[in-house]
């Protein structure tokens, strides 16, 4: 089970209200507002959820369902950075798992977590779609190819 | 009606066009294993066991959603069929544990039916099985994601069935799980109906697990003795104890069309309690000691005549619960009638009593069949949380608007559960009910619909005045009289709420107005129903439980009971200490009586007081009927026999009556009520030997039209809104309670074990008030406090209390006299 986390500070819900205002009434919008949602507040947390169910009238499994069913979603609150190292089979025979290897240790946190700071998430994906430049990782939208363990390990520290 | 003719595995059948092949191969008695179909729901193919091969067609095909055609040849055991069937339940058991000897479900899975039937015997995959840890998901239901086979039963059971959508799946792919969101407002309200879907042993009921066997319990058909829905159930027990109770099933089945709420599946377990009264209690010396039946009898008896001869049957009242069975409360009329001669007959409707009013009279007198509400194109519901006060009925109006048939206008201060079911939700003002029904809806409907023009020229007011009064804005009332205005049947249904109103009487005349109006238009038929509160409140109404000429109800015989008029009091099964105002007051009354006999199942608040207790049984245990609320009586069977001295109360009237000297030659509740069939009318009918499994209706005269008339609402303003923080409360039965006996269901306390005060959001963030907050409700009478719970859609200005918590003496905060109960609200 995908694990909710509380958020401490109140959230800001007004800009969720107006995402919400723009699509009610419509239906089969509901996947459009969580990507809009998640976009604005960075995750899902369960606030969001509750007043997209409240007003929708969505009942509130089904979001979760459909949250959970979807792997772009996020339940948990996630880092400044996030990055996505590709270990599909290009990047596998490539030395991917090395490069893994690296961010795992660095960070101090394993595929799917977000270091205490919240200063980055890692994940570990199955291809890019850039097989020609394996391996690959993609760090905030930016797309890095033929990296090396060293490569990584240089821009982990330049991103400090 | 178009019909089509299809061939199944050589028989031929003629069906409606629409039918499914499975439902046609069923009515030939032709068995195809299912999993994941359930009659009341769309079908979804998910489990793929209902595989059937359809000539021309080039797979196999799945019968529950395929639509019958003409000339279709269907095979349903071909070699292909069977493969193809063992090949599911092989997949099935991938991941299914054997652990069926340990298993809730064992016995009456349908997975192990059917693999018994169908499946291979033994698996050809032996990597790991997925393994979940098992988890209660609340109070009553554990999941055990193991033995899950997704058929989403469960899922859709909640949303679709129930309108709760509390259950979902999430994930996705073979890491599909069922599960609760928690955290949210959408809370599951305990129905436990998923339990029942479930075909596996995924979800278990958590008060039964591991209690028994399931072939080892005895199976019982009864009617559920809380609300007055009249749910049919059948009771599994074991010697003298219930061990659970299910929706009645039809033989064969799996699943049921029948539902039961929390408090019908969970309720009973105050019958098994130690606690009940075994042995009939006399007070000597101060204390109540058990004695024989005979002593009781003969004591009974003696006092009672005693106090007839010397200052006459009027001395004497009765007070019979509605949640006797019709044959007890026959007797109770008979016992006051003939024997004991007084007209002092009443039973708790309200608070207070019973009380005469004509609007009411009328507007009850033909009520409509719970079964109506489907059928009907416009289902009015005014003044009860029906979501609270008659779950089932609740559910009968989402399936309408499931299928589309029927559009829901509520008219209530306050939420009514029904979500997203509701066309147009009225909301008054509390305190402007009547307002919004006698002049809101009847002025829309003038202007609306060609109503009777004798009628529309003594409405003469206008909308805005209505709206300003009621706070609901005048295209709403529009767009709901045209709702109503166009269906062709129609159904008004109203609660517990208008009856214990402040402004009772011009709210049942505004109703009968609306009922008035609606008969006045050419189109359509309008029935309407008074929801009532108890098991058999309406065997109670329809038998005349009420004062006689110049008799007493409840309040006055309280009354009469201080000025030392009446001197013996009889109470069968109810408990005015709890469910009347003033308990301090009615405590004084009743301890100015000569003699005061308590007859029930418990040494309640009221028997405590008592000079002799009688133990009664409980549903149980007894022979009886119970007239539901939709007027349609139904027998209940005894799953055991009555524990050690306990009896019937039938039993103990008539044997009390022989005490006194008169012998009805009664031996049996069938003989009652062929008695009670020569004596009310509306009766005849009911004749024990032709109730059968599914009850009888009354006979109610049930013209087109009712015989309503136009009434006068003469001087009538809306209660002034109470400011700053003064509030109206309201006292209701909660979901999980119903009067105070639930409160003896281990289970029902465990999901509502406290008091608690409800408060409007808004009310809440205005007070600056949080959830679970100590607030104390203060009136001139006294104060007490209780933890506050936030409702979003509550009506602002307004406390909802439940009443069925002894230890919250909300009765004490108001006098008899007040009808408006208003309160100061206090922060801590």
């Amino acid at each position: 089970m995908s694990q909710v986390s509380m958020q401490s500070e109140p959230l800001d819900l007004k800009p969720l209200d107006e995402i919400l205002s723009e699509y009610a009434g419509r239906t089969g919008t509901l996947i459009t507002i969580l990507q809009r949602a998640q976009e604005i507040y960075g995750y899902l947390p369960p606030e969001v959820l509750l007043h997209i169910a409240e007003r929708g009238d969505i009942p509130l499994s089904q979001i979760y369902g459909v949250v959970t069913f979807y792997s772009q979603f996020y339940l948990t609150r996630r880092g400044k950075h996030i990055i996505r190292q590709c270990d599909g089979t290009a990047c596998h025979v490539r030395g991917a798992g090395k490069i893994v290897d690296v961010v795992e240790h660095e960070l101090n946190i394993v595929d799917g977590e977000t270091t205490p700071d919240y200063k980055y998430s890692f994940e570990v994906v199955y291809c890019l779609g850039s097989c020609g430049l394996s391996p690959v990782a993609v760090i905030d939208d930016t797309v890095y190819g033929r990296l090396s363990p060293e490569k990584m390990a240089q821009m982990l520290k330049e991103m400090h | 009606m178009n019909t089509v003719t299809l061939t199944i595995d050589g028989k031929t059948i003629t069906v409606p066009a629409g039918t499914t092949v499975l439902n046609a191969a069923k009515k030939l008695g032709i068995h195809i294993p299912i999993f994941c179909y359930h009659g009341e729901l769309e079908p979804i193919g998910a489990c793929r066991m209902c595989l059937v091969e359809i000539e021309k067609m080039p797979k196999l095909a799945i019968s529950c959603a395929t639509v019958a055609s003409e000339g279709m040849v269907v095979y349903t055991r071909t070699e292909k069929v069977l493969k193809a069937q063992k090949g599911m339940l092989e997949f099935l058991l991938i991941n299914h544990p054997l652990d069926c000897p340990v298993c809730d479900k064992g016995g009456e899975c349908e997975l192990q039916d059917n693999t018994f039937s169908f499946g291979p015997a033994a698996s050809r995959f032996d990597d790991l099985k997925r393994r979940y840890v098992k988890r209660d998901l609340n109070e009553v239901i554990r999941l055990d994601m193991n033995r899950c086979i997704m058929c989403r039963r469960c899922v859709r059971t909640c949303a679709d069935l129930h309108g709760e959508g509390v259950l979902g799946v999430v994930e996705r792919g073979f890491r599909s799980e069922i599960d609760m969101f928690k955290g949210g407002e959408t809370e599951c309200t305990y129905c436990g109906d998923c339990i029942e879907a479930c075909p596996v042993g995924a979800l278990t009921s958590i008060p039964f697990r591991f209690k028994a066997r399931v072939w080892e319990l005895k199976k019982t058909d009864s009617v559920c003795a809380y609300c007055a829905d009249g749910c049919r159930m059948t009771l599994e027990t074991r010697e003298q104890e219930i061990l659970r109770v299910r929706d009645r099933l039809t033989p064969g089945e799996y699943l049921s069309t029948e539902h039961l709420c929390s408090k019908g599946h969970f309720g009973f377990d105050y019958v098994n309690k130690p606690e009940r009264l075994r042995t009939p209690l006399l007070r000597k010396n101060g204390q109540l000691v058990p004695v024989s039946w005979e002593e009781a009898f003969e004591y009974a008896a003696k006092e009672l005549k005693r106090i007839k001869e010397v200052q006459g049957g009027k001395s004497i009242g009765i007070l019979a619960s509605p949640r006797l069975g019709t044959e007890d409360l026959f007797l109770a009329k008979k016992l006051a009638g003939d024997i004991l001669e007084t007209p002092n007959l009443d039973h708790l409707l309200t608070p207070l009593g019973t009380f005469e009013d004509d609007s009411f009279q009328r507007l009850a007198a033909h009520p409509a069949k719970l079964e109506d509400i489907e059928v009907a194109q416009a289902i009015v519901v005014i003044g009860t949380d029906i979501s609270q006060s008659n779950p089932l009925a609740r559910l009968r109006i989402i399936r309408s608007s499931y299928r589309n048939i029927g559009k829901v206008i509520t008219l209530y201060p306050h939420d009514m559960g029904l979500k997203g079911y509701v066309s147009h939700e009225l909301k008054p003002r509390f305190g402007s009910e009547p307002s919004a029904v006698g002049f809101g809806l009847t002025r829309a409907l003038t202007e609306t619909a060609p109503v009777n023009a004798e009628i529309k020229s003594r409405l003469n007011n206008t909308l805005e005045q209505v709206s300003q009064e009621t706070g609901i804005d005048a295209p709403f009332f529009l767009e709901a009289a045209k709702t109503l205005a166009g269906a062709e049947r129609r159904v008004i249904l109203f609660g517990r709420e208008v009856l214990s109103h402040p402004q009772r009487n011009e709210y049942l005349k505004a109703i009968e107005n609306l009922v008035t109006l609606l008969n006045s238009l050419e189109n359509g038929i309008t029935r309407v129903s008074w929801l009532p509160e108890y098991n058999n409140s309406r065997g109670a109404y329809d038998l005349g439980i009420k004062p006689g000429e110049k008799g007493l109800a409840f309040n006055g015989m309280m009354e009469a009971a201080t000025r030392g008029e009446l001197k013996a009091l009889y109470v069968i099964g109810e408990n005015p200490m709890v469910r009347g105002y003033c308990p301090e007051e009615i405590k004084a009354s009743l301890g100015k009586l000569d003699f005061l006999m308590v007859q029930d199942l418990f040494l309640t608040e009221t028997a405590q007081l008592a000079h002799l207790v009688l133990p009664a049984t409980s549903f149980a245990e007894k022979d009886s009927t119970y007239v539901a609320g939709d007027g349609l009586a139904q027998k209940l069977t005894p799953a055991f026999s009555p524990k050690e001295d306990a009896r019937a109360d039938w039993y103990i009237l008539a044997g009390l009556a022989q005490a006194m000297g008169t012998d009805w030659g009664l031996i049996s509740p069938a003989d009652i009520m062929t008695l009670a069939a020569k004596e009310i009318p509306g009766f005849q009918m009911i004749d024990n030997s032709k109730l059968g499994r599914d009850g009888l209706y009354l006979d109610y005269p049930t013209p087109e039209k009712l015989p309503t008339q136009w009434q006068e609402i003469h001087k009538y303003t809306p209660l002034v809104p109470l400011t700053d923080n003064r509030f109206d409360v309201i006292i209701e039965n909660n979901l999980f309670h119903s009067g105070s006996l639930s409160r003896y269901a281990t289970v029902l306390n465990k999901l509502s074990g406290a008091a608690y005060v409800q408060i409007s959001r808004m009310d809440a963030k205005r007070l600056n008030l949080s959830e679970g907050q100590k607030v104390t409700l203060s009136t001139a009478r006294g104060r007490f406090s209780l933890p506050l719970k936030i409702r979003k859609h509550q009506g602002a200005g307004t406390l909802i209390v439940p009443s069925n918590f002894t230890e919250v003496p909300i009765f004490n905060l108001f006098s008899k006299e007040e009808t408006r109960h208003q309160v100061e609200l206090i922060a801590g």
